[in-house]
């Protein structure tokens, strides 16, 4: 999973134009809302369509949003567990 | 009655101006509309690179304007913006995101004119009214002389008065830009009220007819500029940092 989180936080820097932060300055395991990367709601659902874009892995709900937006490492889980359902 | 001009910054295609003075591009940089954080601003702010043209050239001249000063009172301090050609270049990016399939919401929760009020609001705290202006070429005129009023009637004690030209090269070529030209320029002005002469309906007057061509209105760009210059010369050129609090004074022309 670790070459996906790689991925990831390169992807979220680039979406998120995050000019300020290189990816090894993002903790794989910290929160990516409020505290920790300090994302807003609007980034949550630009991230939302990056996973539908580039993984075509959907959120459904907000409740599973809540869990996957946990950290990196949460996002990275969730797309390797719905990516091969699709 | 004058105006205080506390603080000032414009971002033009020769560089940043401001109070400590004009900083040239870097090399490769094209001009405004490639304005960094780190030139604007001393700390990280992760979301400067998420800001769209508009609101980036508005945050980047109030980031000039106030960088080093302390607001008296953050509650009471208004913002004014003028927008030429409003949101126009960031609903264009929008709606190619919309084509693409993929609608994305950072965009979309920028396209309104009044936009980079926000981001500023926010990040300094300044929580005084604000008014937008969108209309062509005298909007940062008018959103001064907004800023005047709410000076003059006592709704703000001090104000942000921005004015900011953003339209990408390829939207100035579309009919949807309704002729407005490519831009990307912003200027900044931190007004405060000076008391004296008293008197109502004031209307800034300075320098607009040193610009302004006989007969034709003079593009609210050219007066920025040139009310920039008269500021920084009533210092006697480059206004030094050590200077910077001993702010200059706009006269101010009765109206009939």
């Amino acid at each position: 999973m670790e070459p996906l989180i790689d991925t990831l936080k390169r992807q979220i820097i680039a979406v998120l134009k995050l000019s300020d932060l290189k990816p090894e300055d993002i903790d794989a395991d910290a929160p990516l809302i409020g505290a920790g990367l300090g994302l807003d709601s609007i980034d949550s659902l630009e991230l939302i369509v990056l996973l539908e874009k580039e993984y075509g892995v959907t959120v459904p709900d907000a409740n599973t949003g809540r869990q996957v937006f946990a950290s990196v490492r949460s996002l990275a889980s969730y797309i390797e567990q719905n990516r091969s359902k699709g | 009655m004058s105006i205080r001009v506390e603080s000032f910054a414009a971002l033009l295609p020769q560089g940043i101006a401001g109070p400590l003075g004009i900083r040239p591009w870097d090399e490769g940089q094209a001009g405004p509309g490639d304005v960094r954080r780190d030139q604007v601003l001393n700390k990280p702010y992760p979301a400067f690179g998420k800001l769209m043209l508009a609101d980036r050239l508005a945050f980047a001249a109030a980031s000039v304007a106030l960088a080093g000063r302390t607001i008296a009172n953050k509650d009471s301090t208004a913002i004014t913006l003028g927008i030429s050609a409003g949101s126009l270049s960031t609903d264009m990016r929008y709606m190619e995101s919309v084509i693409a399939g993929f609608p994305s919401p950072a965009i979309f929760s920028a396209t309104l004119p009044s936009s980079a009020i926000a981001d500023i609001a926010i990040y300094y705290g300044l929580k005084g009214p604000n008014r937008v202006v969108a209309g062509n070429g005298a909007s940062g005129l008018t959103a001064l002389e907004l800023a005047v009023s709410l000076l003059k009637t006592k709704k703000a004690s001090a104000v942000l008065s921005l004015c900011v030209y953003a339209v990408e090269a390829q939207d100035a070529a579309s009919p949807l830009a309704g002729g407005a030209a490519a831009a990307s320029n912003a200027f900044a002005l931190l007004l405060s009220l000076q008391p004296g002469n008293g008197g109502t309906a004031m209307r800034l007057s300075a320098s607009f007819s040193a610009v302004g061509k006989e007969g034709a209105p003079a593009r609210d760009e050219l007066y920025f500029t040139e009310l920039i210059r008269l500021v920084r010369e009533q210092k006697g050129g480059i206004i030094e940092a050590a200077s910077c609090d001993v702010a200059a004074t706009l006269s101010l022309a009765k109206e009939e």
